[in-house]
């Protein structure tokens, strides 16, 4: 049940996108995720629909498991694009009963706003499907490493990142346990009203936070009795470095984006290209 | 009883002191995904009522998935399971009535302890059963006083405030206190010190004993399988491949070591002298038994 839940989805397998450096397809990520922001047509949505089908298609990653990221957020899609159509009153009217309008810009851009994120989602899970997380973490230690000059503890956070994400593998089989284990004693978490059903989390949640700070005290002992002293003088097993996979992936999502964000910064002024946009 | 010689039993069919009535019971956790992992692979087992078994088998050979079918909180998958009474195969199950009658001990179950008092956390499982308030208290003073806690010192007490052992105690008393008719552990003596473990285990034989309680005991320790329990159920790779009294399998001392189980020192001791042309009755296992054996044995020689 509860270890359904696809966190850490690392996806092993060994394709071009898996041996480009963690902190290179971040950088990639965030800028397809600003980027996706700019795109403002179904057309190129298409565009963007193919770019993530080349990614996906290099990075040698099964299709269901990138979908399986947008099953987490259906609910939320659902709702967002249901209130776009129902607010959003611009345009002509397609159909209406009593107070309800639903018009064709409202279509449009509920239709927009489910792409887009939709695209962002699956793009930020290629991210997480071809990094550990371990390398992830320590991507973003290495980016956010010009901070320390402004004395950002850049070492800590990043621990704090990997730790966090560490525990939550055991976190869940800890709670999967406890559940059972409550159940077990007769807990009922399926029925009553909402109060009812609320007060029955407590036996899970207790127990939950009372091993979660004694994992967290055993861990603490076990760093300190292998004399882990912070980011002084630590090197690392494995160091990053960017390779020639991680040029020519930067200058084909580079040139990419560059394409996006001109067309949107010429969206009125060329004709060829206003269908793009409306 | 060897496997073979198992006939499957209608369920309408099951006699009185049936228990538990295991056909072909397979279990895979995450069917039909890349990780799919077959835990339990067609197993056939019969207890009666008030048996003690113990159920051993290296890591992972699927032991915590098989007694967890025990009381529902793992479904049938494929086969047939019925405790006493209960046809756990069916789609919607009376799951209050079951696990009330079927207590189970969670490995480390002290990581389940939640309220503020160790009465409350005994009351839980009492609560949840829909017994009145005013019984609860009584119930909850004879679980703590049969584990071995005094209950006025105990009652008012944080369960967190108390030693590792303790908490297990209070764990215990909470599935004691609603004096199931079978009661289920996985591993219930594991990290405790000699002394708490022979607590433990005597306190389940009396129980066994006196109440009656059908007793199915996980164990790593073969030592107190051995003295323990009357008959030894053992997984490999989510089989059954023995089910014998205890003397009887750890006769079989090559098996034993090829599925990486210890011989018990007492089985290593009485094998000795069997094959030295000493024969003691199967049924002296414990320290006791089988020095009032030997002696016998001396006797006899001596006359
Ligand atoms: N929640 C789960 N999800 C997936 N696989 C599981 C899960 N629980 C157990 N397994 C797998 O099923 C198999 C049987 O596990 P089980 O817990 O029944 O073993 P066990 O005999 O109790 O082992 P141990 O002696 O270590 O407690 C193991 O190979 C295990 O990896
Ligand atoms: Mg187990």
């Amino acid at each position: 049940m509860l270890k359904d839940v696809t966190f850490g989805q690392y996806y092993e397998t060994d394709s071009f996108v898996h041996r480009m450096d963690a902190r290179v397809k971040l950088v990639l990520t965030l800028l397809f995720m600003v980027g996706i922001f700019f795109v403002q047509s179904f057309a190129v949505f298409g565009f963007v629909a193919v770019y993530l089908g080349i990614v996906i298609a290099v990075a040698r990653v099964p299709l269901r498991s990138v979908l399986r990221s947008v099953r987490g957020i259906v609910v939320f899609l659902m709702l967002t694009v249901i209130i776009n159509i129902f607010f959003n009153k611009d345009g002509t009217v397609l159909w209406s009963w009593r107070k309800i309008v639903i018009t064709d810009e409202g279509l449009k851009f509920a239709g927009k706003m489910f792409l887009r994120l939709t695209f962002l989602v699956i793009g930020s899970s290629v991210l997480t499907l071809t990094t550990t997380p371990v390398d992830l973490t320590h991507a973003v230690e290495s980016l956010l490493k010009p901070l320390r000059v402004i004395r950002f503890p850049v070492h800590e956070f990043a621990l704090i990142m990997s730790l966090t994400l560490s525990f939550i593998p055991s976190l869940i089989e800890e709670t999967d346990r406890i559940i059972r284990a409550q159940k077990a004693r007769g807990a009922d978490f399926d029925t009553g009203g909402l109060v009812k059903r609320a007060k029955a989390f407590v036996p899970i949640l207790i127990p939950l936070l009372v091993g979660g700070f004694r994992r967290a005290e055993e861990l603490a002992n076990a760093m300190n009795s292998r004399c882990y002293e912070g980011a002084k003088k630590r090197t690392r097993m494995r160091v990053m470095k960017p390779t020639w996979r991680d040029l020519i992936a930067s200058i084909f999502a580079v040139v990419f984006f560059a394409g996006v964000f001109t067309l949107f910064a010429m969206r009125d002024s060329w004709n060829v290209i206003t269908w793009l946009y409306y | 009883m060897s496997r073979a010689e198992k006939v499957a039993v209608p369920k309408t069919e099951l006699p009185q002191n049936v228990a538990i009535y295991a056909h072909g019971l397979d279990f895979t956790y995450n069917p039909k995904s890349p990780f799919a992992k077959q835990a339990l692979c067609n197993v056939d087992v019969t207890i009666e009522k008030g048996e003690f078994v113990a159920i051993v088998g290296h890591t992972g050979s699927g032991k915590t998935t098989f007694v967890q079918h025990l009381n529902a909180l793992i479904r049938v998958q494929k086969g047939e399971l019925t405790v006493l009474g209960h046809d756990l195969s069916v789609r919607k199950p009376d799951l209050k009535a079951l696990r009330r009658q079927v207590g189970m001990v969670f490995q480390y179950p002290e990581y389940q302890l939640f309220a503020d008092t160790v009465l409350d956390d005994v009351c839980f499982g009492l609560k949840n059963f829909g017994i009145e308030k005013d019984k609860r208290e009584q119930m909850a003073r004879d679980a703590l006083e049969l584990v071995g806690l005094d209950f006025d010192s105990v009652k008012a007490k944080s369960p967190f405030d108390l030693s590792g052992g303790e908490k297990r105690r209070v764990a215990l008393a909470g599935v004691l206190a609603m004096k199931p008719q079978i009661l289920v552990m996985d591993e219930p003596t594991a990290g405790l010190d000699p002394r708490g473990k022979e607590e433990i285990l005597s306190l389940v034989s009396q129980l066994n004993r006196e109440e009656n309680i059908t007793v199915i005991m996980v164990s790593h320790d073969m030592n107190e399988v051995f003295e323990n329990a009357k008959r030894v159920l053992v997984f490999r790779d989510g089989r059954l491949d023995y089910d014998l009294p205890p003397r009887e399998l750890f006769r079989k001392e090559e098996e034993i070591a090829s599925m990486n189980l210890e011989v018990p020192s007492m089985a290593m001791f009485l094998n000795e002298l069997e094959r030295s042309g000493f024969a003691i009755e199967d049924d002296c296992l414990t320290v006791e038994e089988v020095f009032q054996a030997v002696l016998r044995l001396k006797e006899a020689r001596d006359a």
